[in-house]
């Protein structure tokens, strides 16, 4: 509906920021699951993941030094198909078994399953003209809700952050916290169209700002990144990626006599799809980043070097994840555990 | 005794289970139904209370959640419905009716242990809830497959309804699925679509056209009865029923009601026997175990019509007791109906403002 559009364009959000974020636990009696929890990137992307285990496996499947993992995804619409199935064994799987302690469950199950309860379908932002052909990549996917169709990286990151506090909340011991975000490659012209950019306000000047948009380019092929894409940006993308950080403990440095500390975040779940990004984009995001060098990753499991766009990427959204997703779930464990009246430490315990 | 049949639940259990309900029915008083206390503090004809949420980023997205009235969230069963309507070709033998199809995933409320989990069980189980959500959503006519129809023999609309049972703790499957289905029908918006002059047809985008809703006529209400017979009624009606189980089939109503009062005939002569039976509805899985038959209902609240009508269960049960549940349903559907209408004029008001 386009009520809906309007009011989400009252206030855009800019391009590093993710949807409000809501995280609900015991959503299912506990009488039926162990764990469950619902995890919801403002109104028009939900997952509810639900946990049962430790309990009894069958013989064939049952692995005698660890658990055995078993994960189900289902849509909202349509069959489970491939699309389903491979998310659920290939990245759901992944993700979660590279967290999970399955060495302290022997002989044993635990059994994930995660439904996407809400998804928007994309509504054209104005000034968007239908006919123009997108920039976007030719899908060769049936549209949703065919079993077939691939499901969305917001939907997939909502997935992987539901199943993961789902674990959580199950109690089943996990060596760190699992945060997926999101990302897209959109062209200029739509992340100017969905999404506020400092962009718009320095044109005048002519300046280069934060974003690493050059206004005196006035090129609209140029392509910006974009955190937390809703359904059209993906559609107009011209590369989505998704990426799941494992957080735990703290990097503490000592910058100028002072200690910092600030959650790792190990990078444990890459997938992308798409074509070749700009490159013209990382030098002058570069060059204009408030802090001065870059953040050092941790980056495994990458088997070609990557662009210098995609470490740009990875950087957005692992600030991302620790900026928001972290310490929304430290609040709404401390909120479900300790009462509503304690604030959590975000910084949790550092140990001189 | 004859033979021991799998659901018929040996009287000694029934009484050490429910001592007050077995105590008031060798009463003659009939206030057995409203003095009587059920395991979760109901009184037998207490229903379980619908919560119902609408997704707020589309329309025909709808949770529904039953929940016993005393311990909202200790179970609940909570089933969601999702509808999408597609434009597809017709059956070659039906070119004028669109098609609707109900899908049943029951993965997130039946995912246990494989290893210990009675897969018959699960299955018959969710066999007969698609069963008859079919009966009650596609076939009764609750959706005009002809309205659906765009141009006869080329395109039709398919509307596809699917339900996600998510918990399954407080029992009363059909009942939740029925009810979400319905109010996710409702309150589903489909792309316009027209065809022009030269016979080209155009489906237009919601930009350009309101979306319009699907052709539901009326509504629809599941309510299921758990009937326990009184012990020397139960053992005597399966004497009766063994003699008379070779010289009579099985009649399974499907539409309207009147087939199942055969059933009851046999058990005429021996109705009178010691208290009435006793009827719960919205039966936990539990009082569905134990109880002597279970009878389940589909019915329109405005007009009465019953849809479906079974009875499941070995005990042959008096054609009174069946009229008496029937008669306790209408009352239900009515009040469901009610409720049903009362949550969509508020949709109606809260759509385009806060949500979508």
């Amino acid at each position: 509906m386009s009520s809906q559009a309007s009011s989400s364009r009252a206030q855009p959000r800019t391009y590093n920021a993710l949807r409000p974020l809501n995280i609900s636990h015991g959503v299912l009696p506990l009488s039926h699951s162990t764990g469950s929890t619902s995890f919801s990137l403002g109104h028009s992307q939900s997952s509810l993941a639900s946990v049962q285990g430790p309990i009894e496996v069958r013989i064939r499947d049952e692995l005698t030094d660890q658990a055995t993992l078993q994960c189900t995804a289902i849509p909202l619409r349509g069959q489970q198909g491939v699309a389903a199935n491979s998310f659920a064994v290939g990245t759901l799987q992944k993700a979660l078994s590279s967290v999970v302690l399955l060495h302290r469950y022997p002989r044993s199950l635990i059994q994930v399953t995660v439904q996407t309860t809400d998804e928007a379908k994309a509504s054209t932002p104005l000034g968007w003209d239908r006919a123009q052909s997108s920039a976007g990549r030719k899908s060769i996917r049936p549209r949703r809700p065919h079993p077939d169709a691939s499901w969305t990286m917001a939907e997939r990151a909502t997935s992987v952050n539901a199943a993961g506090l789902a674990l959580i909340q199950a109690g089943i011991s996990c060596s760190a916290t699992i945060c997926a975000v999101s990302v897209a490659v959109v062209p200029r012209k739509v992340a100017r169209l969905t999404r506020k950019g400092k962009g718009r306000a320095t044109a005048a000047s002519g300046a280069m700002d934060e974003d690493g948009s050059d206004s005196e380019d006035g090129n609209e092929a140029a392509q910006i990144i974009l955190v937390d894409p809703d359904t059209f940006e993906e559609e107009q993308a011209a590369s989505v990626h998704l990426f799941a950080f494992a957080m735990a403990g703290q990097v503490v440095s000592c910058d100028d006599g002072q200690l910092k500390g600030e959650p790792e975040a190990r990078l444990i779940l890459v997938e992308s799809e798409g074509g070749k990004v700009d490159s013209r984009l990382v030098s002058s995001a570069a060059a204009t980043s408030k802090r001065g060098a870059l953040q050092p990753l941790i980056i495994s499991r990458i088997a070609s070097s990557p662009s210098l766009q995609y470490l740009e990427a990875i950087r957005r959204a692992r600030s991302a994840a620790v900026g928001k997703i972290h310490p929304a779930i430290r609040q709404s464990f401390d909120e479900q555990l300790l009462g509503s009246g304690k604030q959590g430490d975000a910084d949790g315990d550092v140990v001189m | 005794m004859a033979a021991v049949y799998s659901n018929v639940a040996p009287a000694n259990i029934t009484q050490a289970l429910f001592p007050q309900l077995m105590a008031s029915a060798s009463g003659s008083s009939s206030s057995a139904s409203s003095s009587a206390i059920r395991l979760d503090s109901r009184s037998p004809s207490t229903p379980l209370g619908p919560a119902i949420r609408y997704s707020p980023s589309q329309r025909g997205v709808v949770t529904l959640t039953l929940s016993s009235p005393h311990s909202t969230h200790a179970t609940s069963t909570i089933v969601q419905a999702a509808i999408h309507a597609e434009l597809v070709e017709p059956r070659d033998e039906r070119p004028y009716e669109g098609q609707v199809s109900v899908q049943v995933n029951p993965q997130m409320a039946l995912s246990m242990s494989s290893a210990a989990r009675t897969s018959n069980q699960a299955d018959a189980l969710i066999a007969d809830l698609e069963r008859r959500c079919d009966l009650a959503l596609r076939r009764s006519g609750l959706i005009d497959r002809e309205a659906l129809c765009l141009k006869a023999g080329q395109l039709v609309w398919d509307v596809s309804i699917v339900l996600h049972l998510q918990s399954l703790q407080a029992g009363n499957a059909l009942s939740a699925s029925v009810m979400a289905a319905a109010l996710a029908l409702v309150d589903y918006r489909r792309n316009d679509a027209a065809v022009e002059a030269g016979g080209r047809i155009v489906v237009y985008h919601e930009d350009e056209r309101v979306m319009v809703p699907l052709p539901i006529m009326g509504s629809l209400v599941a309510i299921e009865v758990a009937v326990f017979l009184p012990p020397a009624q139960a053992a005597s009606a399966a004497a009766t029923a063994a003699a008379a189980a070779a010289k009579k089939k099985q009649n399974r109503a499907d539409g309207m009601d009147e087939d199942d009062e055969e059933e009851g005939e046999a058990m005429v002569a021996h109705s009178s026997s010691a208290g009435e039976p006793i009827l719960l509805v919205d039966p936990t899985p539990l009082e569905v175990q134990l109880s002597s038959a279970l009878l389940v209902f589909v019915l329109t609240p405005n007009t009465g019509q019953f849809l479906v009508s079974e009875k499941i269960g070995r005990t042959p049960v008096d054609v009174n007791v069946m009229i008496k549940a029937m008669q306790l349903a209408e009352n239900r559907a009515r009040a469901m109906g009610e409720w049903q209408e009362e949550q969509k004029t508020q949709r109606e008001r809260r759509v385009g403002k806060d949500v979508v």
